[in-house]
């Protein structure tokens, strides 16, 4: 299993090395639920689900960079496209650093004030970020064994 | 040179042009396809010179649409950009006919070194 601290680094060089995004690590804070969510699973060797959770507000601020679109010209498909395709990138590179051979699904996004609970009951590692001073995580979370 | 960028993300498609236009290749066109199978088709009507192309994608991946080229007799240039990054897959991508094979993310720097193959 990853440690936060390698979830921090695989996020940075997405949001911040990438995207240039304004990206820094936050505290931890489960309290303090984040209605967007977008997911990949990982399966194979090693089974596990990758979450993004964030606000509406930084998934516009987020869309609009890597779209090249103003914020008013932004729908929930470009939304669900560039919040999937984080979750795509970074659920891509945790899978490589997994161990074993696995595959990465299709990414899922829920724009619909999600409860931001983890998608897996299995043990789970996260960590904090504030991504254009908004509230973003990343969630790992491993899935039990049937 | 006219190239067909191939990613089910138009987000992905916008970042990956725009770093294509910070790099030294020269750039006459670009096409577009979400996936796989739209791809096979936009290389029958647009003929590209090059194709740069996701690895994960509905309807058809990016690994099934270069061996179905190859497999055609069709030697069109082809690399990924893709978040796969094991070597196992790496391997499949340059035994399977790739010319380079760029793991997301990215910067324009790694994309202008990956492409230098095309020289």
């Amino acid at each position: 299993m990853l440690s936060s601290q390698d979830i921090e680094v695989i996020s940075s060089n997405v949001c911040r090395d990438m995207l240039g995004l304004n990206f820094e690590v936050d505290s931890p804070s489960l309290s303090r639920p984040l209605p967007l969510q977008a997911a990949v699973r990982i399966s194979g060797d090693y089974d596990a689900i990758v979450e993004v959770s964030t606000t509406s507000a930084a998934a516009t601020a987020v869309t609009s960079v890597m779209c090249g679109l103003g914020p008013d010209n932004i729908g929930e498909q470009d939304l669900a496209d560039a919040l999937g395709e984080i979750v795509n990138i970074i659920g891509g590179n945790i899978k490589g650093a997994l161990p074993g051979e696995t595959t990465l699904s299709l990414p899922c996004v829920n724009l619909e004030n999600s409860s931001d609970e983890p998608l897996s009951n299995g043990s789970t590692v996260f960590a904090d970020f504030l991504l254009v001073n908004e509230p973003f995580r990343v969630r790992l979370s491993k899935s039990p064994r049937a | 040179m006219k190239i067909l960028i191939v990613d089910d993300s138009k987000a992905m498609r916008m970042i990956v042009t725009r770093t294509l236009r910070q790099t030294n290749l020269q750039v006459s066109a670009i096409v577009e396809a979400t996936n796989g199978q739209e791809a096979l088709q936009k290389v029958e009507s647009e003929n590209p010179d090059l194709i740069i192309c996701d690895w994960n994608m509905p309807e058809m991946r990016g690994i099934d649409l270069l061996q179905t080229l190859r497999q055609s007799g069709n030697a069109i240039r082809f690399g990924f950009v893709t978040s796969e990054s094991s070597p196992a897959i790496r391997q499949l991508a340059m035994e399977s006919g790739a010319s380079f094979f760029i793991t997301k993310p990215f910067t324009a720097e790694s994309m202008e070194t990956a492409l230098t193959v095309l020289n």
